[in-house]
């Protein structure tokens, strides 16, 4: 009766698990599991306590095919998962929690922050960027790739800085963007391309021609009605004058 | 009757299953064939794992007809089930040792793999692009090509006029490549150089005026309508009160 117990016991926690780890696979024992039972099984193997955000609505993973994943893209399938229902994920800062939470609310939050491209981990989560740019301006660079954006990522241009605020991937991608730009050659054929729209408004700028410019400003009309004012004017002058001194 | 328990079941099975033989895949007919079962047959056939949040293919009953008669090489049957997954809305997503299953519209939100100055693949893959002309005449390109993205592929072209970036399938910006090398020339740049801007056409030209007096018709033939419309109306009520009385 206590072995069946232990058994019984033993099977139950067995069913709770989504993988086991076994070497360098992660094998799941399940073609279907919950993604809040992903997310504790990471935790759990990375020895981390799990906090969800108030509004987490989980969802079910399928998995089909050779159910296994090395234990080295076990990061990048949870962020993956967790990224296509609109979550994202973190460790606490100075605590050993990791905290999903929702990916419209990352702007409110403290991410990782990174400099150096080569650092940016090759996930779904999400960090913060900062790149000083050596020869092209901000402004314009943001404005174009923001068209590239993850759904709640951001783009910020500061004096000849760019930050970034979206999934780790994402990161990548763009700065790839920005690094082929980002050279003496952009600028040189960017002073070309002013040069020529310069040289194209002078040669658009339409002459016109003073009687045009007269009846654009309606000149025209307020010289007839000043005449013919003054015309009214000095006729009706002329005439009282001439009745009042008994001329006519 | 166990044996033939047992073949019926192998049968079923076989027929459940997409065949290989090494590296290839073997013919295969399937009517009304559920992408779901499609999705799972593919990943034990070629031994990828594929995930998908349920959400995803939630409520997704569609079917595949499919028709191999000889047998064809992983490679192209990876590219015909990514076509079908296409045509249905969904993109297969590579990453290192699985792969994801995710709507096509959510791709701009995705980041796709970044290729400039190398081959880009010829398949059905999401590719962010980086084109570099010869001469600055990327805006003009940039309108021109639109009409050739595919449903959910995007082109922005950059200040300097000579940088065009296309996020689109393999396939398609490949095909936008060569539109690019045609169109990248200098007897294209001279003509975009020499091209005089349309002027503004003056207020009081001719066909402007005619516009004008065909709306002036217009608006009052409208309102010789609405008054008889009127009018008759009231002739009918009025009438209708004569009968009362």
């Amino acid at each position: 009766m206590k072995i069946a117990l232990v058994l019984i016991i033993i099977a139950i926690n067995a069913e709770a698990t989504v993988f086991n780890l076994k070497g360098d696979r992660i094998e799941f024992q399940n073609s279907e599991f919950m993604l809040s039972e992903l997310v504790k099984a990471f935790a759990g193997v990375n020895k981390l306590n799990v906090v969800f955000d108030s509004d987490y609505k989980d969802g079910q993973v399928t998995t089909v095919g050779p159910k296994w994943i090395h234990k080295d893209s076990l990061e990048l399938y949870l962020s993956a998962m967790l990224s296509q229902n609109g979550f994202g994920m973190r460790v606490l800062p100075g605590t050993n929690t990791l905290s999903v939470f929702n990916g419209h609310d990352v702007r409110y939050l403290l991410l990782d922050s990174y400099t150096d491209v080569a650092k940016i981990p090759d996930t779904y989560e999400y960090i913060q960027f900062m790149y000083e740019l050596k020869h092209i301006s901000g402004d314009e660079l943001a404005r174009n790739l923001r068209s590239f954006m993850g759904r709640y990522g951001k783009i910020i241009d500061h004096a000849n800085s760019i930050l970034i605020v979206d999934a780790g991937k994402n990161v990548k991608r763009i700065m790839q963007i920005v690094q082929e730009l980002d050279t003496a050659a952009y600028l040189q054929s960017a002073e070309e391309i002013k040069e020529l729209n310069e040289k194209n408004k002078k040669t658009i700028g339409k002459k016109k021609g003073l009687l045009q410019v007269l009846s654009d400003n309606n000149i025209i009309f307020l010289l007839l009605f000043s005449i013919l004012g003054g015309m009214i004017g000095f006729g009706v002058r002329g005439y009282a004058m001439k009745r009042i001194e008994g001329g006519w | 009757m166990k044996i033939l328990v047992l073949l019926t079941l192998l049968i079923a099975n076989a027929n459940g299953a997409i065949r290989t033989e090494g590296e290839f895949i073997l013919p295969l007919q399937r009517k009304n064939y559920p992408l779901k079962e499609l999705i799972k047959d593919y990943a034990e056939a070629l031994q990828f794992n594929i995930s998908y949040p349920e959400e995803t293919l939630e409520g997704d009953k569609s079917t595949v007809d499919l028709s191999i008669h000889e047998k064809i090489s992983f490679t192209q049957f990876s590219t015909l089930f990514q076509s079908i997954l296409d045509s249905r809305g969904y993109s297969l997503i590579q990453e290192k040792g699985f792969q994801w299953i995710a709507q096509t519209r959510d791709v701009r939100f995705r980041p796709t793999e970044f290729y400039a100055n190398r081959p880009l693949p010829n398949d059905e893959n999401y590719v962010t692009a980086l084109f570099r002309l010869k001469y600055p005449i990327a805006s003009e390109i940039t309108r021109n090509l639109r009409p050739f993205m595919s449903r959910y592929g995007r082109v922005i072209n950059f200040g300097d006029g000579r940088s065009i970036v296309i996020n689109d399938r393999g396939s398609n910006a490949l095909r936008l490549y060569e539109t690019i090398k045609f169109m990248d020339t200098e007897k294209v740049y001279m003509a975009a150089l020499n091209k005089k801007p349309k002027e503004p056409d003056p207020e009081n030209n001719e066909v402007n005026q005619k516009l004008i007096e065909l709306e002036l018709k217009n608006k009052i033939l409208e309102k010789k309508l609405i008054e008889q419309k009127d009018g008759g109306a009231n002739e009918n009520s009025s009438s209708t009160d004569h009968n009362r009385n």
